[in-house]
C-alpha cells in the first residue's frame, strides 16, 4: 500500500506538476531540562511532517503540511498545484537531478535510543552527581533522546528512506554564579554516550573558575578547548553555503583556490562518517551526499552546492541541499598532531578559553563579528593556568581568526548543543593575535 | 471551535484521572505564507501548516509536556499518557514540588482584526510589492551589488484550556517583512544592512511600514557611511542614540535579565541566567530618566496578544521605575515561587514546546526632550542611530552594540559621519549615564530566540533617542 508521501507524488503529478519532491517526516523526541540540581520538566513529542517541491515551466513552489490525513491530502494538492502555477518562472530555477545514484547502505541506527523516555532522568541524575563530586554547587542542562525516520519520492523516480537516532546532553555546572563550566556528550549510540564524564568535565571548568579577574584589553594568543572551537568552524562551514556566497552574506564569497586560513586548517563536510552526529545519506533533493572538503591546508576549495547553486555557479550540486539553502552535514576539522596535553605548554602565554556564545557579525563578507566569552576562561603563563578571568569577548574576523591558527590537536570532539546546531568534530586550536575586549564599567 | 472545546475537555478529564493535579491544553496552528526575492527575482513561494496539540500537566509535583500532531483520538489519549508519564519521571528527583500561581480563570475570545484583508492580497500582488520595493533599493544612484528581501504572513489560532476553567481564544495575523542589502564601493569595501519589519493585524500594518521611502532611505545612508565616514575617535565622550539602539537596549539590558525563569535558573545551561536575583526588586540599576516597560496590548504590534499562554490577562509592566528595578517578567510558575500572581508573561512559539517566560513590546518610556535638545548638550560626542552587531553575555550584564548610522556630535550639531563606533559597557554603568530621554518613541519587529529547544517569538523593541554621559567608545578594528 502508498504512503502518504507516495500518494501525495502520484496526485501532484496526475494533476500537472512537472517535478516534485514529496518527502515525509516521522519524528519522535524525548527530553529532559533541568537546572538546580532537578529536573524542570520532562517533554516529549510525536510529529509527522510532509514536505513538498513543486514545479511546473520553471515555477517553483516549497510547502511543508502537517496533520495530513487522506482527506486533507486532497486540498492540500489542490492547493500546491495552484500556487505552482500562479506563481511566476524563476530564474534561479534548476531541473531535479536525475541519473543513476549510488547510495551508501549499511547504515547502522541504535533503535534502543527511541524507547529511553523516563531512562533519561537517570542520565540526568549521572551528569549532576559527577558535577557535584567535582565540587559544583549546580548544574542545569537538558538531555535529548531523539528518533526520526525520513521518506522521500521524486517525480525522478527515487523512493528512499534513512533513519537517524541521537542522544545530547549539554550540561553546564555552577561553582558559584561567576565560575561556571559547560560539556556536552553527544552519540548515536549508547554506548558512546556518557554523561557522566560531560558533568565531570563541566564540574572542573567550574571549580577551577573561581575567583575570576578582570583583564586588560588587547590581543591575546589564545588555546581553544572543544566548544568554542567548534563554535567558530561551524560558522565557517557554514559560510560556504552557494546560496550565502550568491547573496555576499559570507566572507568566503569570491574567494575560491584563495588562501584563506592557516595551512594548519582543512574542513570538510562528511556526512559519510560512520555513526557520524550528521550522517546522512541523501540530500533533500535525494541525491547521495558526499564529502567535501570545504578548507584544504588553508585554501579555499569548495561550496557547498544544490542544484539551483550549483546552475549558477556553473557547478555541480554536492548533495547538501537544502531546496534553497545549501548547508553542511557533519562538519570534520582536520585533528593536528599535537598531544592534547601538549597544547598548554605550546601556548607558553595567553588564554585558555572554553565556550563561547552570541556571535554577531558587523558585516557578513568581511567577517567582522564579535562573540561573548562564556563559562571557564583562564589566564596562562608558561604553560600553566594562573588565574581565570571574566567579562571578556573576542572582537575581531573569521578570515584573520582562522588565518591565526597554529596548532591543532591530535584528538576529534564530536560537538552539537544549543549554539552549535551542525555536529561539529573539532580538536582544539591554538590562535595567536586575537583581539579580546572587555565593557566599560567594570 | 466546539470541537475542538469539546475534545480539550476530554483531554483534561482523561489527564485527572491518569494522575495529574493540573492539566493544560493547548491547540495551536500557524499558516504561513511567504515570497522571496533575490536581485529582483523571484526565489521561492512558500507555505507551511503546522497544527497540533501539546499537553502539560503536573503529577507529584513534576512538569510533563507532550505533543503530538497527528490529531485522531487515539493520539490524543496517547499523548496524555506521554505526558504523565513524563511528568512523574521528571519528579523523582525534585526536592520541591512545582506549583502554579492563583489566576483568574477566563473564558475569552481574542482576535485581531484586519481593517483591510491580507488574504485579499493576492500573491502576484505581494510579487508586485516586492518588485517595486525592489526598484526603489536599486534606483538610489548607489551600487547595491546584492539584496535579498522576503514578505511572509503568519496566522495563529491557538484554544487553551486547563483544568482550573480556563477557556481561551484567540487568532492573530502577523505580516512581516526582512530585507538584507548590501552596498558596494570600488575603493571603500561594502557595507551591509539587515531589516526587519512586522506587526498584527492586515494590509494596513504593512503599508504603514512605508518601506519604499525607508528602504530608499536606507541605502543612501549605506552610501553616505560607506564613502564618508570616518574612523571614530576614541574616549571617555557623551553618546546619543536613536530609537533602534534605544530598542535592543531595553530587550538585552532590561527584559532579558528581568525573565523571572532565568533569574531562577532554569535557562542555566542555555541562554543563561540575570545579573538580578530574587530580592533585587526595588534595586537602583539606572537614573531616574530610566523607565522600561513591556506591554503586550499596543493595538498592532508584532508582539501583541491580550492573554498568554496559560490563559493569564495580558497587561504592561513596569521593569525599571525611575532607574530601579520595579518587576520581573513572570509564568505561573515563578510567579508562585515569587507569592504574587501572574502577570501574563507565558508564551509558546508553536504547540510542540511549553510555554515559557517571554518578552512581548520591550521599550523604553519616552522623556520629554527632542533629538535637537539631546544633541544641543553635548560639546563632543557621538550619535548612534542604527547597528549591525550586538551581544551581550548570559546574566546580561556585559554588552556591545557597533553603530551602523553614526556621526559625530561637535558643540551641540550632528556633523561628520563615523564608522562603527563601539559601545561596550556594563548594564548598571549604561542606565547610571542615561540623563535625558527624547520624546520620538519608535519601533523595530525581532524575532526573539529563547528555550530549548528554540523558540523564536516576535516582539517589539522600542524606545526613543537618549543621551548618556561620559561612556567610553572605541572604534572598531
Amino acid at each position: 500500500m502508498a504512503e502518504l508521501h507516495e500518494k501525495a507524488l502520484k496526485m501532484l503529478t496526475d494533476r500537472g506538476v512537472e517535478e516534485a519532491i514529496v518527502t515525509l517526516y516521522e519524528s519522535e523526541e524525548s527530553s529532559v531540562r533541568y537546572a538546580n540540581n532537578e529536573p524542570t520538566i520532562a517533554l516529549s513529542e510525536d510529529i509527522s511532517t510532509l514536505r513538498i517541491y513543486s514545479s511546473i515551466k520553471e515555477r517553483c513552489f516549497i510547502g511543508s503540511f502537517e496533520n495530513v490525513s487522506e482527506d486533507f491530502l486532497e486540498k492540500i494538492v489542490d492547493d500546491v498545484v495552484t500556487l505552482t502555477k500562479n506563481t511566476p518562472p524563476t530564474p534561479f530555477y534548476a531541473p531535479l537531478p536525475r541519473g543513476v545514484f549510488n547510495y551508501r547502505v549499511g547504515k547502522r541506527v541504535e533503535r534502543r535510543i527511541r524507547q529511553l523516555d523516563e531512562q533519561l532522568v537517570s542520565h540526568v541524575s549521572e551528569a549532576i552527581r559527577a558535577s557535584r563530586e567535582a565540587g559544583a554547587e549546580r548544574s542545569a542542562g537538558i538531555l535529548y533522546s531523539s528518533h526520526m525516520v525520513e521518506k522521500l519520492a521524486s517525480s525522478t523516480g527515487l523512493s528512499l528512506q534513512e533513519e537517524f537516532a541521537s542522544i545530547t546532553l549539554n550540561h553546564r555546572a555552577f561553582a558559584s554564579p561567576e565560575a561556571t563550566g559547560q560539556w556536552v556528550s553527544c552519540s548515536t549510540s549508547l554506548e558512546g554516550f556518557n554523561p557522566y564524564e560531560a558533568g565531570r568535565k563541566a564540574g572542573e571548568i567550574a571549580v577551577a573558575s573561581l575567583n575570576p579577574v578582570l583583564i586588560d584589553e588587547g590581543t591575546y594568543d589564545v588555546y581553544m578547548g572543544p566548544l568554542i572551537f567548534a563554535n567558530m568552524m561551524s560558522e565557517v562551514a557554514g559560510f560556504a553555503s552557494g546560496f550565502l556566497i550568491q547573496i555576499e552574506m559570507s566572507f568566503m564569497t569570491g574567494k575560491i583556490g584563495q588562501r584563506i586560513g592557516s595551512e594548519k586548517l582543512t574542513i570538510r563536510d562528511d556526512p559519510t562518517m560512520p555513526g557520524g552526529l550528521g550522517e546522512k545519506i541523501f540530500d533533500d533533493e535525494g541525491i547521495p551526499t558526499q564529502r567535501t572538503i570545504i578548507i584544504e591546508k588553508g585554501v579555499l576549495r569548495n561550496y557547498l552546492h544544490n542544484s539551483r547553486t550549483a546552475r549558477l555557479a556553473g557547478a555541480s550540486s554536492t548533495g547538501n541541499a537544502g531546496i534553497i539553502s545549501p548547508h553542511p552535514w557533519n562538519i570534520v576539522v582536520e585533528p593536528g598532531n599535537v598531544k592534547e596535553e601538549n597544547m598548554m605548554q605550546k601556548l607558553g602565554k595567553g588564554l585558555y578559553l572554553t565556550n563561547s556564545w552570541y556571535q554577531r557579525y558587523q558585516n557578513y563578507k568581511t567577517g567582522d563579528f564579535s562573540t561573548i566569552v562564556r563559562d571557564g576562561a583562564f589566564y596562562v603563563e608558561d604553560g600553566e593556568v594562573k588565574h581565570s578571568v571574566k567579562g571578556i569577548r573576542i572582537s575581531d574576523n573569521l578570515q584573520r581568526i582562522i588565518s591565526n591558527i597554529e596548532e591543532l590537536s591530535d584528538r576529534l570532539y564530536p560537538i552539537k548543543w544549543w549554539e552549535v546546531t551542525t555536529p561539529t568534530y573539532v580538536p582544539t586550536a591554538i590562535i595567536r593575535n586575537v583581539r579580546i575586549t572587555k565593557a566599560f564599567g567594570y | 471551535m466546539e470541537d475542538i472545546v469539546e475534545l480539550s475537555r476530554k483531554i483534561l478529564d482523561y489527564a485527572v484521572a491518569a494522575g495529574a493535579s493540573y492539566a493544560e491544553a493547548r491547540f495551536h496552528s500557524d499558516s504561513d505564507s511567504g515570497v522571496a526575492l533575490k536581485n529582483g527575482e523571484v526565489e521561492a513561494v512558500e507555505a507551511s501548516y503546522e497544527v497540533g496539540i501539546g499537553v502539560r500537566v503536573l503529577v507529584n509535583g513534576g512538569l510533563g509536556f507532550a505533543s503530538t500532531n497527528m490529531l485522531k483520538p487515539e493520539n490524543l489519549t496517547r499523548v496524555v499518557d506521554k505526558a504523565v508519564k513524563m511528568a512523574r519521571a521528571s519528579s523523582y528527583l525534585k526536592s520541591s514540588r512545582i506549583c502554579f500561581s492563583k489566576d483568574e480563570a477566563y473564558s475569552v475570545d481574542w482576535r485581531v482584526s484586519e481593517k483591510k484583508r491580507l488574504e485579499d492580497w493576492s500573491l502576484n500582488d505581494k510579487i508586485d510589492f516586492l518588485k517595486n520595493l525592489d526598484k526603489a533599493v536599486i534606483s538610489q544612484g548607489v551600487n547595491v551589488s546584492s539584496r535579498y528581501m522576503g514578505y511572509s504572513e503568519r496566522r495563529t489560532r491557538r484554544v487553551y484550556a486547563n483544568t482550573e476553567d480556563a477557556l481561551v481564544s484567540a487568532l492573530v495575523p502577523r505580516p512581516s517583512f526582512f530585507a538584507l542589502i548590501t552596498v558596494a564601493d570600488p575603493s571603500k569595501g561594502v557595507i551591509q544592512r539587515t531589516l526587519q519589519f512586522g506587526g498584527s493585524g492586515g494590509m494596513e500594518i504593512v503599508e504603514s511600514w512605508r518601506l519604499e521611502e525607508k528602504l530608499g532611505s536606507e541605502v543612501k545612508t549605506l552610501h553616505k557611511m560607506l564613502t564618508e565616514s570616518v574612523r571614530t575617535p576614541e574616549g571617555v565622550m557623551d553618546v546619543v542614540v536613536g530609537s533602534e539602539v534605544a530598542g535592543i537596549i531595553s530587550h538585552e539590558a532590561s527584559g532579558h535579565p528581568g525573565e523571572a525563569d532565568r533569574i531562577f535558573g532554569r535557562e542555566g545551561a542555555q541562554a543563561g541566567e540575570s545579573y538580578l536575583k530574587a530580592e533585587d526588586l526595588g534595586r537602583k540599576i539606572g537614573s531616574e530618566a530610566v523607565n522600561v516597560v513591556d506591554d503586550p496590548t499596543i493595538p498592532g504590534s508584532y508582539g501583541f496578544y491580550l492573554f498568554d499562554d496559560e490563559g493569564v490577562k495580558a497587561r504592561r509592566k513596569f521593569l525599571i521605575k525611575e532607574g530601579r528595578i520595579s518587576e520581573f517578567l513572570m509564568n505561573r510558575e515563578t510567579a508562585a515561587k515569587l507569592g504574587v500572581k501572574s502577570n501574563g508573561s507565558a508564551r509558546a512559539s508553536r504547540y510542540s514546546v511549553e510555554s515559557i517566560v517571554r518578552m512581548s513590546n520591550t521599550f523604553i518610556l519616552p522623556g520629554d526632550h527632542s533629538l535637537e535638545e539631546l544633541l544641543s548638550g553635548v560639546a563632543k560626542g557621538v550619535y548612534v542611530k542604527s547597528f549591525m552587531e550586538w551581544n551581550i553575555d548570559d546574566k546580561r550584564w556585559n554588552q556591545r552594540y557597533v553603530g551602523l548610522e553614526a556621526y559625530m556630535i561637535e558643540d551641540g550639531r550632528i556633523t561628520r559621519p563615523v564608522r562603527n563606533p563601539v559601545i561596550e559597557i556594563t548594564t548598571e554603568k549604561l542606565f547610571s549615564s542615561v540623563d535625558a530621554v527624547g520624546k520620538d518613541l519608535d519601533f523595530v519587529a525581532a524575532t526573539c530566540g529563547k528555550g530549548d529547544p528554540m523558540q523564536g517569538m516576535p516582539v517589539y523593541m522600542g524606545g526613543p533617542s537618549f543621551r548618556m554621559r561620559n561612556i567610553m567608545v572605541k572604534g572598531v578594528g
